[in-house]
């Protein structure tokens, strides 16, 4: 991945990750269990990682391992209880920092639920005009700028635009959902899911809209999915997340042919094969995940791994390098915020942490 | 268990803020509660002594907490136009409205039920349509008239009936007794025999419609089997609402005890209006307020111990 | 009374109010659905016809409600001059119940307006502020919320004594509590949907949020509510004048002529029992309505 064009909005430089996060916590407080304590559901969980300029970068995981809420995170639509959120050199949620207006038209969000994401009320214009009139465009412009949007994700205006949301099909609402993330032209696009609900040869029209708009715009995304083709196929880079905890993250064909976490190599594993000879008898990834709320020390995977040992079971694992014999936490972060893009792979498992107990550490 | 004593703990904070509602009553009230237990020429001697004896020269949170100390005990001061206690004839009259009510809320339940269930099972035909104007018509119509026109029929014309009062017996199953208890009862049930048949009505239909019935059928259970299926799951929101109309039913008795010269907490409450008696004005609203309050609560926990999903929030 | 439409609404909430497929935006299907329903018909007329009545009282009242004379006492229905015959002080009964009505329909109408605005907005903002906000304000609601509604008008009017205003007090306290909660509820099913998040993503102010977005879905469900509320609110009103505890005589007014006739039931029965003939018309119209547009403006999926 060569460096991204260098953009006249953007304040940092071309070498300066769209995004930092470090550390970013966000529990929820849970009603139940005791009478006086608090319980607290982990939904995401120490989480860190940097995303270049024009890098895609996709999370994986099952429902509840906190994919969208840390999507909601980033954008600042959820305030994080610890951890730090760099934009483009700025700090997010600080009073020095970035401030929230400037935010809102630098980082733009495209929702899961084309049913429940646009407002059955307002026209399909209304919808894309609200953006921008919000920051003070005049109604004419921002109508103009919305037939503008339909025209660049393949909806005819002239049809289209007067038209209310139950009216357009699912292919189609997610179109204008991309259209109105773009209303405020952005230069980050989170993606929660964009195309879980639709049909497989829609979903393959609006990804390579996607890509489409990603060249065209210089866009930056962050696309989340359960889906490991999707993923591969759009994104540069992969990180996999399980109850609210990173286990894997690197480049994306490292992540698929080479995936070192247990539970990444059984996600991999459970996909589907379209050839009948690749049958196979037990399913990959047994049991249940633990619950979220208040989970035990040591690695939260320890219940369903088949690796797994005593240290699993009392030590957090941490981000490690892959492959590297040193052991002992990468400082992958310092290396990331360096350079632009890091395909470094690092694993949070303790089979590849060369200092851990385990009996296959440094082996993996 | 635990969701049990959060819920009764909740109770607390809401009857003791309708003590403090029925407390400030008093004293929203234009006028100086004095001036009606003294005569005009009063020095103003006589005046701030009479204050002090009945505590009104202190401060308001204190007056409240010594208000609500008496209450505990039982005593709600007394009735400026009677001059006896108000908690004894509180607790003489509450005993007659409870029997217009809940004989009114059982009629009213029981009809509504049935006409529910009826207009509900017969959906979107005549007899659907008729019936569900039936309860319209009982919802809408106000009950103060309803009773007059009652009395109208039943007393005047008909002379079969007598207009006002209790009976001598008070409460017992002579005809005597009985032909006084008929009217009120028959008043009051009508408002809940709508509500109830709209409720059990719209319950029905929406039951009906649901795919598990359809299950049900194609397994071929007979008509019977469904409407038991029916009723137990229609159960619960239908106690609920029936639970509150018995409340309402109390809280709300005032202008039905008032026509008919009912010797209820409402009638008492209504003459206690017309002299501007605080003292009872105050102690029948309380004793309302708190009974409704505790009612909810009964009524919540039924809910939830038959249909666990349902749980209010708090 | 209060209850049952108030458990019916909240769980209307839960039903996505979409139009059907004719892209004609979401009031002018109401509308339309409206228009063909007997109910709203019917019950428009007769309200109809009772508001021109009321309101062109001047206009249409043949005498003075307040010539009283004591040799026409309680004439009976039918007698030349006085069409529905006169009271127990000798005053022209069509006239009376033309006039009666306004105060009638002010106190009824008028404190369910308020409590629409008030309520409504503090329903409003307890539903999209969430968390202490909304905390603070329903448990205050919940607090007027714990008197039955008749008890509670009763109550603060008989505290705050006679006069129309004073009843009208009342009663807007009495509705705020139930319409805050049923625009609460609405307004909080409808904050947690994405399109919400979308808008405050966009950077809008949360009163451009609210009003561009939040609002048209809450305004259905509270206007249904409170048309089906002003049924009782005449009702109520009514009760309170009969009570005593509002209108002051020699002024008309419905309850205030029915508790004054009562005593004449032996004598001219029909007469006392048509001040009440008027309330019951006027709130089983505003309940058709009310039901009439609770159903337009539920749309099945």
């Amino acid at each position: 991945m060569s460096l991204a064009a260098a953009d006249s909005r953007d304040r940092g430089g071309r070498a300066q990750p769209m995004l930092i996060a470090r550390a970013l916590k966000k529990y929820f407080p849970v009603r139940g269990g005791g009478f006086l304590t608090r319980s607290h559901l982990h939904a995401v969980d120490d989480v860190s990682f940097s995303l270049g300029k024009g890098e895609t970068i996709g999370i994986v995981g099952e429902s509840g391992c906190g994919k969208s809420t840390l999507a909601r995170v980033v954008l600042n639509l959820i305030h994080r209880d610890a951890g730090e959120l760099i934009f483009d050199g700025e700090a997010v949620g600080t009073s020095d920092g970035i401030t929230l207006r400037d935010l809102r038209k630098s980082a733009q969000m495209v929702f899961q639920d084309s049913h429940a994401s646009l407002n059955p009320r307002l026209s399909i214009e209304d919808t894309l005009a609200f953006g921008p009139m919000a920051h003070g465009a005049k109604r004419r412009e921002a109508v103009a700028r919305a037939l503008h949007l339909l025209n660049l994700v393949g909806l005819d205006p002239r049809r289209y635009a007067v038209c209310y949301p139950h009216e357009l099909s699912g292919g189609q609402r997610q179109r204008v959902n991309i259209a109105r993330a773009l209303s405020l032209e952005p230069r980050l696009v989170v993606m929660d899911e964009p195309v879980s609900a639709l049909d497989k040869s829609v979903e393959a029209q609006v990804l390579n809209l996607l890509i489409d708009l990603r060249q065209r715009l210089s866009l930056t995304y962050l696309f989340i999915s359960h889906d490991l083709n999707v993923v591969r196929f759009i994104s540069d880079r992969v990180m996999v997340m399980y109850l609210g905890r990173v286990v894997e993250i690197g480049a994306a064909d490292t992540i698929f042919r080479r995936a070192a976490h247990p539970y990444t190599q059984g996600l991999l594993a459970s996909r589907l094969a379209m050839d009948p000879d690749k049958r196979i008898a037990a399913p990959p990834l047994s049991g249940d995940p633990p619950s979220p709320i208040d989970p035990a020390p040591g690695c939260r995977f320890a219940g369903r791994c088949p690796f797994v040992e005593e240290v699993c079971r009392v030590v957090t694992p941490e981000l490690v390098r892959h492959g590297d014999k040193t052991g002992g936490k990468a400082d992958h972060l310092a290396h990331s915020e360096r350079a632009h893009s890091d395909m470094t792979h690092s694993v949070a498992c303790h089979m590849a942490d060369a200092a851990s107990s385990h009996s296959r550490a440094g082996n993996a | 268990m635990l969701y049990v004593l959060r819920r009764i703990l909740y109770t607390v904070p809401i009857a003791l803020s309708v003590t403090v509602i029925c407390f400030l009553l008093v004293h929203i009230a234009p006028g100086d509660p004095l001036q009606m237990m003294l005569p005009d020429n009063a020095t103003p001697e006589a005046v701030s002594e009479l204050k002090a004896k009945y505590g009104l020269d202190k401060p308001l949170p204190v007056q409240y907490l010594v208000w609500l100390g008496h209450v505990a005990h039982g005593d709600l001061g007394t009735s400026i136009s009677t001059g006896r206690g108000v908690a004894d004839e509180l607790s003489a009259a509450i005993g007659n409205t409870a029997i217009i009510a809940t004989g009114g809320a059982m009629l009213g339940f029981l009809m509504g039920i049935g006409l529910g269930l009826v207009s509900g099972l017969c959906a979107d035909t005549f007899v659907d349509r008729a019936a569900t104007t039936i309860a319209i018509a009982a919802i809408s119509v106000p009950h103060y008239w309803l009773a007059i026109v009652m009395t109208i029929i039943f007393a005047v014309e008909l002379n079969w009936l007598p207009a006002i009062g209790i009976g001598p017996g008070g409460v017992s199953l002579s005809w005597e007794d009985l032909s006084h208890i008929v009217l009120p009862v028959l008043t009051l049930s009508l408002i809940p025999m709508g509500i109830v048949a709209r409720t059990v009505r719209g319950k029905v239909v929406e039951l009906m419609a649901m795919e598990f019935i359809q299950t049900l059928r194609a397994k071929g259970l007979r008509s019977f089997g469904i409407l038991r299926h029916v009723v137990k799951n229609a159960a619960p929101s239908v106690m609920a609402v029936m639970g509150l109309q018995l409340g309402y039913l109390f809280g709300g008795s005032i202008l039905v005890e008032t026509v008919f010269n009912w010797p209820g907490v409402g009638f008492l409450m209504s003459n206690a209006i017309l002299r501007r008696d605080m003292p009872m004005l105050q102690g029948a609203i309380l004793i309302l307020a708190l009974l409704f309050v505790v009612l909810n609560l009964i009524v919540d926990l039924l809910q939830t111990t038959i249909d666990p999903r349902i749980r209010r929030r708090g | 009374m209060v209850d049952v439409s108030l458990t019916a609404a909240l769980s209307d909430i839960g039903e996505h109010t979409i139009a059907p497929s004719r892209s004609r935006g979401y009031w002018a299907t109401v509308r339309c659905n409206l228009r063909r329903d007997p109910r709203a018909v019917g019950g428009g007329l007769v309200l109809l016809l009772l508001v021109i009545g009321v309101v062109g009282a001047p206009l249409i009242a043949p005498a003075d409600p307040y010539h009283a004379s004591i040799l026409a006492r309680l004439k009976p229905i039918g007698t030349p001059g006085h069409l529905l015959g006169t009271d127990e002080l000798g005053r022209d009964m069509l006239s009376r119940l033309l006039y009666g009505g306004q105060s009638t329909f002010l106190m009824g109408v008028a404190p369910v307006l308020i409590a629409f605005l008030i309520g409504g907005t503090l329903g409003l903002v307890a539903g999209y502020g969430g968390g202490a906000i909304n905390m603070m304000i329903m448990r205050a609601m919940d607090v007027l919320y714990a008197f039955p509604s008749v008890l509670l008008a009763v109550a603060l009017s008989g505290a705050l004594g006679s006069g129309i205003g004073n009843a009208m007090l009342a009663l807007t306290l009495v509705f705020i509590a139930p319409i805050a909660r049923v625009a609460e509820s609405a307004a909080t099913e409808i904050s947690h949907l994405d399109f919400v998040d979308a808008a405050r993503a966009s950077g809008a102010s949360a009163v451009t949020v609210v009003r561009v977005h939040v609002l048209g879905h809450v305004l259905g469900p509270v206007i249904v509510y409170a048309s089906s509320l002003s049924s009782l609110g005449i009702v109520l009103a009514a009760g309170l004048s009969f009570l005593g505890l509002g209108v002051i005589p020699p002024r008309p007014d419905w309850g205030l002529m029915l508790s004054t006739l009562r005593q004449s039931i032996y004598i001219q029965p029909m007469i006392a029992a048509l001040p009440g003939v008027l309330i019951f018309l006027t709130s089983i119209s505003l309940n058709m309505v009310s039901d009439a547009l609770r159903d337009a403006t539920m749309v099945k999926k």
